[in-house]
């Protein structure tokens, strides 16, 4: 697919990006065009590649490096002829996922969301609702520190309707 | 253009900025989107922003669209619970779009499984939804009481369509209800055409080119004047006029049987017939719900002559035929190519395994190949009721912990849906009798 960016592999251009605390970071440029909110800059506006630094409001420097090695791996997946294994990409998003507490994965869906990139976004969605899947309620306002602002009876009269879905839960 | 100086006021920039980025990104016409972060953006890269706080995260400012897409990759179960969760989560369980985004991650994920248990004289719906975790299915069976309501106290499921499924009366074959079991909703079809000591075989099925969905009804019968077996066969699609219509005599005999697969947009059933030179066979018989005529597909060569040591099954969209060896295990057949009788090859051969539940000094059998997951292991229904998972890879089992199983229960692959019938079939079936017990999210959908 974007056998033009590999076409150009002795001198790969870098774009910087600018995390909300500062930092910078070199990206090389198909791995940046990636994000839309990134891409989206440049667009019509081709000048702005040469010494732009783009700032993303919305990304602590903490993600930036997870979220560029997940660009960079999943272009490379999309690029390989044959195609990956699943086991590789499973095993690859496996160990992305692995030492993420809850909260980093809330703010690296904020930051994929900002980012407006479809793929990673899709990724982590798909990651927390698999970690509150069969939880009970309890354990999903604590996933998500929420307030319960339901009177006991409220919940109570909830719960009653939906009788059937609070059977079974796995064990948080 | 003046909003964008406010955000030149340093005190303000640290609220607005933020607020203003989020409101942003959450608008599609990225046109906007560009040029006002462009702006701020160019601003703020010849400044500091080392100040500006990256937001704290709760669910509270999680967008309205990333909240709702993580929902819509729930099960329905966990779906129903996150409206105690708080008073928001109530409101936005409740979106009208969110049944549609569900139904969308639901058909790509591995199926739930519905079962049918027939004990005394009552049959039972229970369904076990799908997960991801080691078990890939959740490790309680969940009761269907309630919702699914039919005045039928002894039921068949003839088939499970794209959320829909189509149940008939076991001994009369009539009448014949569509249901999306999990939300409640469900519509009778019109009577069908009786005849006297008649045995019947129904199917289920939909035209992926058309999305239309069809029932056939398949009835032998003896004419007592002249002690002939003729054969009936009518057809049934959902969403028009409802009625059933006549389209000939079935060109042999089937399998007394719900279709086992639906492939192609055909289905398939088993059926013995007499060959000169080589006796008593098996082959296919398939039905095509688009040109509505039968054809014969010819079996692979395997030594088999009693219809009940082969069962038809669907594997990753090709025509599968499954060969029981009794104490040696199952072989399975897939069809490569449809119709293309040289492409069946026989891709898994499955040793007996014995299941760690299953009590002495009862045979192990594996009485059903259930369907493929989407991490390629194939899900076994065995004679106990022991769900067995067969990785073809390591050629390793796993027996799947779920909890409540029935004793005898047949399975049946569903695609769990919040969708109402006709928004399935994308029809109004107002005009045909949709009775719906109770909706999940009923005030928002009503």
């Amino acid at each position: 697919m974007a056998s033009s960016s590999s076409s150009s592999s002795t001198q790969v251009k870098k774009i910087t990006l600018k995390a909300a605390d500062g930092k910078h970071f070199e990206v090389e440029e198909p791995v940046a065009m990636e994000m839309e909110t990134v891409k989206s800059f440049f667009v019509g506006n081709e000048d702005a590649m040469k010494d732009m630094v783009v700032p993303l409001l919305n990304v602590s420097s903490e993600h930036m490096p997870a979220i560029l090695d997940f660009y960079r791996n999943h272009s490379e997946f999309r690029k390989r002829t044959p195609p990956p294994p699943a086991e590789e990409v499973k095993a690859f998003n496996e160990a992305f996922l692995e030492n993420k507490s809850d909260e980093q994965l809330m703010e690296m869906i904020m930051a994929a969301n900002f980012l407006n990139t479809k793929e990673l976004l899709n990724f982590l969605t798909e990651a927390a609702a698999n970690r509150i899947k069969n939880k009970s309620v309890e354990y999903v306002r604590a996933f998500f520190g929420i307030e319960n602002d339901f009177t006991p009876e409220e919940e109570a009269r909830i719960r009653a309707e939906n009788e059937w879905a609070f059977d079974g839960l796995d064990e948080d | 253009m003046n909003l964008l100086f406010v955000l030149y006021i340093k005190p303000v920039q640290d609220i607005v900025v933020p607020i203003i980025v989020r409101w942003v990104s959450n608008l599609r016409p990225s046109f906007l989107c560009l040029s006002l972060s462009q702006l701020i953006f160019h601003h703020l890269s010849t400044h500091t922003i080392d100040h500006l706080n990256v937001i704290q995260y709760t669910m509270e400012n999680l967008p309205r669209d990333v909240a709702l897409d993580i929902f819509s990759r729930l099960p329905v179960s966990s779906l129903v619970q996150i409206k105690c969760v708080c008073k928001s989560w109530c409101a936005l369980a409740e979106e009208t779009r969110l049944p549609s985004m569900h139904h969308a991650h639901a058909t790509s994920r591995n199926p739930c499984l519905v079962l049918n248990s027939a004990c005394q004289t009552e049959n039972k719906l229970q369904f076990i939804c799908s997960g991801d975790g080691f078990n890939q299915y959740s490790s309680k069976v969940r009761s269907l009481d309630g919702r699914f309501n039919t005045a039928m106290s002894e039921y068949q499921v003839v088939g499970s369509c794209n959320g829909l499924l189509c149940v008939s009366n076991s001994y009369y074959y009539d009448p014949i209800t569509i249901c999306n079991p999990i939300i409640g909703d469900y519509i009778e079809l019109p009577k069908s055409t009786q005849f006297p000591m008649q045995e019947v075989a129904l199917g289920f099925g939909y035209l992926p080119t058309s999305m239309r969905y069809k029932v056939v009804r398949f009835v032998f019968y003896i004419k007592i004047e002249i002690w002939s077996l003729e054969s009936h066969a009518e057809i049934l699609t959902l969403g028009t006029d409802h009625t059933w219509r006549s389209i000939g005599p079935v060109p042999g005999r089937l399998e007394l049987k719900p279709s086992q697969a639906l492939v192609n947009g055909a289905l398939h059933w088993v059926t013995l017939f007499f060959h000169f030179t080589q006796g008593i066979r098996l082959r296919v018989i398939s039905f095509d719900l688009t040109e509505e005529k039968f054809r014969w597909i010819e079996l692979p060569s395997f030594d088999c002559t009693f219809a009940s040591n082969c069962h038809l099954v669907a594997l990753e969209g090709c025509l599968s035929a499954v060969h029981h060896l009794g104490d040696e295990g199952i072989d399975i057949w897939v069809m490569k190519e449809y119709e293309v009788e040289e492409s069946w090859i026989k891709k898994y051969a499955i040793g007996m395994y014995v299941p760690a539940s299953l009590v002495e000094p009862t045979r192990p059998h594996i009485n059903k190949v259930v369907c493929i997951l989407n991490m390629g292991k194939i899900l076994l229904h065995c004679n106990n009721g022991a769900f067995v998972l067969y990785n073809p890879e390591s050629e390793q089992f796993n027996d799947l912990t779920i909890s409540g199983l029935p004793k005898s229960f047949s399975t049946i692959v569903h695609v769990e849906s919040l969708l109402l019938i006709e928004e399935i079939l994308g029809i109004n079936t107002d005009a045909l009798n949709s009775k719906v017990i109770s909706r999940v999210g009923e005030s928002s959908r009503a």
